[in-house]
């Protein structure tokens, strides 16, 4: 179930598409790839409408959960019949597409013999055959090793460079907040937050601050016209809009910080700050 | 086309493989067993007319009663001829394709269609391919139209596996088998045309095995509905105000399956009064069109898991 949700990718954008369980990311996908009836509303790709006119297959790529094949298949066959059963993609995307994804040692064995990472790469492959304008990855990195998720990483940004528009639903949050652009979080099928990556773990960020020992007493009454938390031993938090600024003030009290960094939350932090408020942006 | 290259790739498996070959083993079996009994009841009217002319010979005094047993003889004859002749077709190459045409459209045909579109079709929902499919290309029509081309077209590649092994069986018959008698070649090309008309059976089963498929969505379920669909749907047959909609009649009226004696034991029933083959085509045409429309209709209006 999905309710009054509003967005959109633009080409070249990463957009990280967020949410506990339930939330209706899948859902949502799948109604942009036509496998589900939208009720209300309007989604589109690449212009076209979803619900009334046919998607533009060539240009969209598409891996919805764990992508399932045709076990007595060969991972090449797989890929040949699914690009037959669609729009045609210029000779040589398959072996490029199973290159791209660390699998091309593999394309002549049956998938009935691939693990579950390699079947994760194989619908990878499958998604991205086609050079696709819009890529929408639902869980990509799924049963991936450390080493395939690293690679995903690498391969959505260069696709994004090449110009693609990728919406990218994961629960894997240190991933999105290292190669997403911009950021949605949606729970029970309402969108909480949207936005760009840096800005939304930007906000409630804090200047951490740290002044000689001797000094703390005092950089605790100079940095008092901001919400201050003293973390001890010389080290305050501070909110504030710029670590400049807190080192101004400092200044003018004659103290002079050994240390002035932004700390923002990590992704996880915000999302869960967010689920849990639950508070619709 | 290319699509269709695709659907037929999928059909490269052993599921698909081993139907084949059962259904070829059934044909050789069906018409191991035809000839042999062909054979024993054309050895045993032949003995017949020996013992005839032996009492014959012994009786010379009693000319009416030898008559009348030669009479009774040539009635054998002629139910002879009219049981055994179609056995002795089929031992020939284009007579064998015949019985392969006869066999495909009964029920061991329509069951290995079955079988085939629940792995083919209710397999992509079972297996989960579905998804990546439909988001390759979310054209469901288009979807449903290859889905179907290509049982058809293993519906006659089912035929021609069929008609091989009869090929075989009725060349090997010739040979273990030879007493049956001799066979015009109108009486072949007659029977030969069973083969043709077998092909838009085919085409009606593959277009219900596919809504089966449709409403099923897995293969077991596939072959279950349609087993409890057909059965009633074929039996319809015997009830003369709903005949003319029946799977049976249409079947049976179209090929005129009954006179073929060798196949009194399938599930048609026979002899069909009248002959309406034109009326049967169009019942098959329009049971084809309906499974279609109605598989059509379930499809789009479906989620995908």
């Amino acid at each position: 179930m999905v309710d009054d949700l509003g967005f959109s990718v633009g080409a070249g954008q990463i957009v990280g598409f967020l949410g506990p369980n339930g939330a209706g990311k899948t859902t949502t996908i799948r109604m942009l790839l036509g496998l589900s009836s939208i009720t209300a509303g309007t989604a589109s790709l690449l212009g076209s409408d979803v619900a009334s006119g046919p998607m533009p297959t060539a240009s969209v790529g598409a891996m919805v959960e764990e992508p399932a094949f045709y076990p007595w298949m060969t991972g090449r066959r797989n890929l040949e019949v699914l690009l037959q059963g669609g729009a045609g993609a210029p000779p040589g995307s398959i072996e490029r597409a199973m290159d791209r994804v660390g699998i091309a040692h593999a394309a002549r064995r049956r998938v009935k013999e691939y693990s579950q990472g390699m079947r994760q790469r194989l619908g990878l492959a499958a998604a991205i055959m086609r050079l696709p304008k819009v890529l929408i990855l639902d869980e990509p990195a799924n049963g991936l090793d450390p080493q395939g998720i690293r690679e995903l990483r690498e391969l959505v940004r260069a696709l994004a460079d090449e110009g693609a528009a990728v919406l990218l639903s994961s629960h894997q949050l240190g991933e999105v907040e290292q190669v997403c652009d911009r950021i949605l979080i949606i729970k029970q099928g309402r969108l909480l937050v949207q936005g760009d990556t840096e800005s939304i773990l930007s906000q409630d960020a804090r200047i951490r601050v740290q002044v000689p020992r001797h000094q703390g007493e005092s950089a605790r009454v100079a940095l008092s016209s901001f919400a201050t938390e003293d973390v001890g031993g010389g080290s305050f938090l501070v909110k504030a809009p710029a670590g400049r600024l807190v080192s101004e003030v400092l200044a003018r009290s004659g103290i002079y910080p050994d240390e002035v960094a932004l700390e923002r939350r990590s992704l996880e932090e915000r999302f869960f700050q967010v689920t849990d408020e639950g508070a619709v942006a | 086309m290319r699509r269709l290259r695709g659907e037929l790739r999928k059909l490269v498996r052993p599921l698909v493989l081993g139907a084949l070959v059962g259904f070829a083993v059934v044909v050789a079996i069906s018409a191991a067993v035809g000839q042999e009994a062909a054979a024993g009841y054309t050895a045993q009217v032949q003995a017949h007319a020996t013992v005839i002319d032996t009492w014959c010979a012994k009786h010379p005094t009693r000319p009416q009663l030898c008559q009348e047993q030669r009479q009774l003889f040539a009635n054998n004859v002629e139910y002879l001829h009219e049981v055994v002749d179609p056995v002795a077709i089929s031992q020939t190459p284009v007579g064998a394709i015949g019985f392969s045409g006869a066999l495909v459209s009964t029920g061991a045909g329509l069951f290995v269609m079955l079988l085939v579109a629940g792995g083919h079709v209710g397999g992509e929902w079972s297996g989960g391919t579905i998804t990546s499919v439909l988001s390759q290309d979310g054209r469901r029509g288009a979807f449903l139209a290859t889905k179907v081309l290509s049982l058809v077209l293993l519906g006659w590649l089912l035929l021609l596996a069929g008609a091989v092994s009869a090929v075989a069986v009725g060349q090997l018959g010739r040979v273990v088998w030879h007493e049956l008698p001799a066979v015009t070649g109108v009486q072949i090309a007659d029977y030969a045309s069973v083969a043709l008309l077998a092909l838009p059976v085919l085409g009606f089963f593959a277009c219900f095995a596919m809504l089966m498929a449709v409403l099923a969505r897995s293969p077991l379920g596939t072959l279950g509905l349609g087993i409890a669909i057909a059965v009633p749907w074929t039996a319809l047959v015997r009830v003369e105000s709903l005949e003319v909609i029946s799977i049976g009649y249409w079947v049976g009226e179209l090929l005129d399956i009954g006179r073929y004696e060798f196949l009194r034991d399938h599930v048609w029933p026979d002899p069909f009064t009248g002959t309406a083959p034109v009326l049967a085509f169009l019942g098959l045409l329009l049971g084809s069109l309906t499974c279609l429309f109605l598989a059509r209709w379930r499809l789009q209006r479906m989620d995908v898991p």
